[in-house]
């Protein structure tokens, strides 16, 4: 017998999710590795846009066996497919080095000659990037305008979707009324037709002999009748559920019968009370019916509730020097700090705003295209951008609503008259920001040493350590990767090392 | 035998029984004998039947047209080539779940465990590249479970039926090999309790260290190389009671070393010589479940259970080409017997041969191709034997040789050359074989030359291949037992036995490599699976590769610098030594 079974509606099951997820979770370390390599290979913006393939190196995924060792020095073989050869005849083998295939047996087999890939997606890059990364002073929360609502499972209702059903409470609230009714009113339903049975039993007639019970004598019937009905007036409980039913269908077909056997009047009262008892029967049964199933008052569903919740809001201030001063490899650097920063606040923060002021002798807030994209020659005045982030700030991004931090990337030349005003700039800037990041940007091949106002940023530092953070000579984009974990440690407990990579 | 003598299946089809069945169960449609011809131009195999008025309501006959399918090429199967099989299930799967099935090479509601995960990552790294999956696959379990892709056109649905659920399914229940070692009544439910078990033991000791530990299975479960589940490996206790008996004779009956003619030389060699009680065990996995030291018993019940699950896969891995022809040959018998009684059409007949003959493509081993210098030059490629069509090749070989024996065939194959009963003799050689018995068994000089085949052989040191024998002469008994010699396991899988277990002094396991052919193992990988197993066994491990004299030619260990000779028990202490 042939069974066919359409599973082409099944949803797979999971299984191999977990085990791409153990996959994953075993390769923790080179998939970690591999994005810190893919962010300081890239250019900024296609970082992990579109989420990156990594490849694991085949001899990582090896699973070992006890086999062979590589091709035999020498090997018999059967083929198919002769085309002219007769025994004896020699073919040359192809010139070593033309390939790994062609040496040896020219059979050995191709499995596992592949790396494996991990896919991750962008968001999952990110969160590897910044895994257990915090930011300072993540204080003002909870600005009273904006309020971010989130769901919450808050109890239970009686109405709602059907796939939020609790199936669980649901059938025990059931269960619970089924246990009860079903038993009462089974209980009920005998006593009634045990009542029902006795009255018309004791008004028996004479001529109640010929009646035919259900092939068996009258006597015996009513034996049966009697044990029956003794059952009752003990505890039901005791007994079967089925054997109840079998009960009830006994007395019932004695109660039919003789009702429609009996010739003779009753008594007035016990007419009435056996009118009484038929009307509650009809009644009893339908709450006997309705006990074993579903009905509204039992469907339970979860229930959310909408709870608004703190949210923290973020300022981040990209200034940059665009003179000319600055070339396209020190710009690189720098927007990598910046996006990489950017990304990081986006993590960390429900609403991030961000500003680009780039600046050569004067500051202007760009969007972020001509920030990245725009060229720019002639000389610099840093306190400019530092004029501009101020004026920002005042105009639109209050200080007491807003966590504001200002990262500023530049190559350190500067105006000499215009140091003392930079310094003055800055002492009032700090108070404002939670944070304060310069980036002293180098070309790689070009010996520098540290500029002027380097030191003025490193005098600030010692005196506001927890609001100036100063990183110098970044020459690559992987120094920018350097200067963001600098500025951001682990602080959170690291995952301990999977025991598994012992083998690797 | 008399020559007059036709078997059922050789008559004229309207006169066979299984025609008329066919007969009443069509009568049953509206759409009677044309009703796959209909379906095939519809393009659909979920085609409505419409019984006719009086079956209307009738719940015996099949409701869908798959199930009709399915009935009528059980009535050919069962009826006209006496194939007996496991009950069917057929399930309609997509790609996603003939990629689940790809990764656990069918087995359903297998553990969790990395390796899957890679391999799932590369099935689905190949299916984007090529959308190629294969048409079914099929288990060895009874039922038989087949799954067969959705997007198969109906006479696709009909061949896949015709192929796995029938052809690999009788196989399944009727090869000896598949008898022997596997137990298709109860091989999923043995797989869901390990999984089940490994899931409760990853609950309670967590994933990564069941992860490891089935790393090591992994790299035992195909060690044990003769394949006999049903050896059984003795317990402690009837190692006892056997060492009991001896002693018990050796006291009734003393042998000449007794106390009273102690020689020293006696003792010393004798007891040295003596090999360990379960030397030659080549269930290792299983042997280290049973024996080692302080082993968890959750850590040993699914080792016993990944050796035992791991038997499932091995008759496969020895009955490819058998298996694959048989299940060929028996498409191939279905699609013409349909053919001919007119329930598909030519034009189906058609687009049958073309998806066969592009299942039975075989590459040829040569290539030409111009060199350097322009002359043009053959270059061995080195295509592999199709299997689908080696096996077919040698069924339908058997097959001609019953019916049109040549005097060639007649000296070759005297025991069935002209037998008319030619399905009697293929279901001999798919049921009492293996592939490596199968071609040795089989395998005909036409075949041989219809394949073209030459064997290559060659030295390390040579710059050239030779050509050592073509289809000619006395080259093909050569080639027949070098291509059965090839598909024999330890040719593949090198053979791996227990040797030694210092149970008394450091609990080092020695294992034994018996080499084949000057073929060594890889240093690497051995050492690595060495690593594993010292990891769960708690001792060092070695092992020993021994060529044929039986003479030590190479030596690995679990850790480094490790001689287990150093730490070899002394002898029991004797009279002389007190």
């Amino acid at each position: 017998m042939t069974v066919i079974r359409d599973r082409r509606q099944e949803a797979p099951n999971d299984k191999y999710g977990t085990d791409k997820e153990r996959f994953r979770l075993r390769y923790k370390a080179q998939i970690k590795k591999a994005i810190q390599n893919h962010v300081s290979e890239s250019s900024i913006q296609d970082i992990g846009t579109k989420g990156i393939s990594i490849p694991i190196p085949k001899e990582m995924t090896h699973e070992p066996i006890f086999h062979h060792a590589g091709a035999p020095d020498s090997f018999r073989k059967v083929f198919p497919g002769n085309v002219s050869f007769d025994v004896g005849d020699r073919i040359n083998k192809p010139p070593s080095g033309s390939g790994k295939g062609d040496k040896g047996d020219p059979s050995a087999d191709a499995e596992d000659s592949e790396d494996s890939f991990i896919w991750v997606s962008e968001e999952e890059v990110l969160d590897l990037l910044f895994e257990g990364r915090s930011l300072p002073d993540m204080t003002k929360l909870a600005a009273d305008h904006v309020k971010i609502m989130t769901s919450e499972p808050s109890g239970h209702t009686n109405k709602g979707p059907s796939h939020r059903m609790d199936m669980a409470i649901t059938n025990k609230k059931r269960k619970e009324e089924s246990l009860v009714l079903s038993k009462t009113s089974e209980r009920r339903i005998l006593a009634n037709l045990s009542e029902q049975f006795n009255i018309l039993a004791s008004h028996a007639m004479p001529d109640l002999d010929a009646i035919d019970l259900d092939g068996k004598t009258k006597s015996e019937r009513f034996q049966e009748i009697a044990r029956a009905t003794s059952f009752v007036a003990k505890d039901i409980d005791a007994q079967q559920t089925y054997k109840a039913q079998q009960l009830c269908d006994a007395l019932m077909q004695s109660v039919t019968t003789l009702k429609t056997n009996h010739t003779s009047p009753l008594p007035e009262s016990s007419a009435k009370r056996l009118q009484i008892l038929e009307n509650r029967l009809a009644d009893q049964f339908k709450i006997q019916q309705r006990s074993n199933s579903y009905q509204d008052q039992h469907l339970t569903y979860e229930y959310d509730d909408d709870v608004p919740v703190p949210s923290a809001k973020a300022v981040m201030f990209c200034l940059m020097d665009i003179s000319g001063s600055m070339g396209q490899e020190e710009k690189n650097t720098a927007k990598s700090f910046f996006w990489l920063m950017n990304k990081f606040l986006k993590a960390r923060y429900d609403e991030v705003d961000i500003v680009y002021i780039s600046h050569t002798t004067t500051a202007k807030e760009v969007d972020e295209e001509t920030f990245f994209h725009s060229k720019e020659t002639g000389g610099t005045i840093v306190s400019t951008c530092i004029e501009e982030t101020l004026s920002v700030i005042k105009e639109r991004y209050s200080p007491a609503e807003w966590n504001i931090y200002s990262a500023q990337a530049s190559d350190g030349d500067n105006v000499q008259q215009d140091n003392p005003v930079l310094i003055e700039k800055l002492e009032d800037l700090l108070p404002l920001v939670q944070a304060h990041y310069y980036l002293e940007v180098h070309p790689a091949s070009v010996l520098t040493g540290p500029s002027d106002i380097l030191g003025l940023y490193e005098d600030l530092q010692k005196k506001y350590p927890d609001k100036m953070k100063v990183q110098e000579d970044l020459r690559s984009p992987e120094d920018a990767l350097e200067a963001f974990k600098k500025f951001f440690p682990v602080n959170g407990t690291q995952e301990p090392v999977s025991a598994l990579n012992a083998y690797l | 035998m008399s020559n007059t003598y036709t078997p059922h299946y050789e008559q004229p089809e309207e006169q066979q029984a299984y025609y008329q069945k066919v007969k009443d169960l069509l009568d049953h449609y509206e759409d009677g004998w044309d009703v796959f011809i209909n379906a095939h131009r519809d393009r659909n195999y979920d085609y409505v039947l419409t019984p006719k008025e009086e079956h209307k309501n009738n719940p015996y006959i099949p409701q869908s047209w798959l199930e009709l399918a399915d009935s009528v090429i059980a009535i050919i199967a069962k009826d006209k080539y006496e194939l007996d099989v496991y009950d069917n299930v057929i399930e309609i799967i997509r790609a996603d779940h003939m990629l689940d099935a790809y990764t656990t090479v069918g087995l359903p509601n297998s553990y969790r465990h990395w390796s899957f995960g890679k391999k799932r990552l590369s099935e689905e790294k190949k299916y984007d590249a090529t959308k190629g999956l294969a048409y079914e696959i099929v288990i060895n379990s009874n039922p038989c479970i087949s799954y067969c892709m959705e997007d198969n056109s109906p006479l696709m649905q009909m061949l896949v039926i015709a192929h796995a659920a029938y052809g690999h399914n009788s196989v399944f229940k009727n090869n000896h090999f598949f008898k022997d070692t596997t137990s298709a009544d109860t091989i999923l439910q043995e797989n869901q309790r390990l999984s089940e078990y490994v899931f409760e033991c990853e609950q309670k000791y967590g994933w990564q260290e069941v992860s490891e530990l089935l790393d090591c299975c992994h790299a035992m479960r195909f060690v044990s190389s003769t394949g006999s589940a049903a050896r059984r490996i003795k317990s402690q206790k009837e190692l006892q009671e056997d060492e009991r008996q001896r002693i018990v004779e050796d006291h009734l009956n003393p042998p000449i070393k007794s106390v009273f003619n102690f020689k020293k030389e006696n003792i010393d060699t004798s007891q040295e010589q003596a090999p360990y009680a379960h030397a030659g065990e080549d269930n290792i996995l299983k042997f280290m479940a049973d024996n080692a030291p302080h082993m968890p018993e959750w850590k040993r019940n699914i080792m016993r259970m990944v050796s035992n699950v791991s038997q499932y896969f091995r008759p496969q891995m020895q009955t490819k080409i058998l298996n694959e022809g048989m299940a060929t040959f028996t498409h191939d018998e279905i699609m013409t017997t349909l053919r001919d009684i007119g329930l598909i059409d030519f034009g189906m007949y058609m687009e049958y041969t073309q998806i066969n003959d592009g299942v039975l493509y075989q590459p040829d081993a040569v290539r030409k191709q111009q060199a350097p210098d322009g002359s043009i030059q053959n270059v061995i490629v080195g295509a592999e034997m199709n299997p689908y069509t080696l096996g077919l090749k040698i069924l339908r070989e058997i097959k001609r040789i019953c019916q049109n024996p040549t005097e060639e065939d007649k000296r070759w194959f005297p025991q069935f050359a002209g037998d008319p009963d030619w399905l009697a003799v293929v279901h001999q050689a798919a049921y009492s074989t293996n592939d490596e018995t199968f071609i040795e068994q089989y395998l005909s000089p036409q075949a041989m030359r219809d394949l073209k085949m030459f064997l290559l052989t060659t030295e390390y040191e040579n710059d050239y291949y030779e050509i050592s024998a073509v289809h000619a002469g006395d080259g093909f008994k050569k080639m027949r037992s070098q291509l059965a010699k090839d598909q024999r396991f330890h040719e593949q899988l090198p053979q791996i036995k227990l040797h030694d277990y210092q149970e008394t002094t450091d609990r080092c396991l020695v294992l034994r490599h018996e080499m084949h052919n000057g073929l060594s193992l890889d240093y690497q990988d051995t050492s690595l699976v060495l690593e594993m197993m010292h990891h769960q066994w708690g001792h060092p491990v070695v092992i020993e590769t021994v060529d044929e004299n039986g003479t030590l030619v190479d030596y690995n260990t679990s850790i480094p610098d490790y001689d287990h000779e150093d730490y070899k028990p002394l002898p029991p202490q004797t009279l002389e030594n007190v």
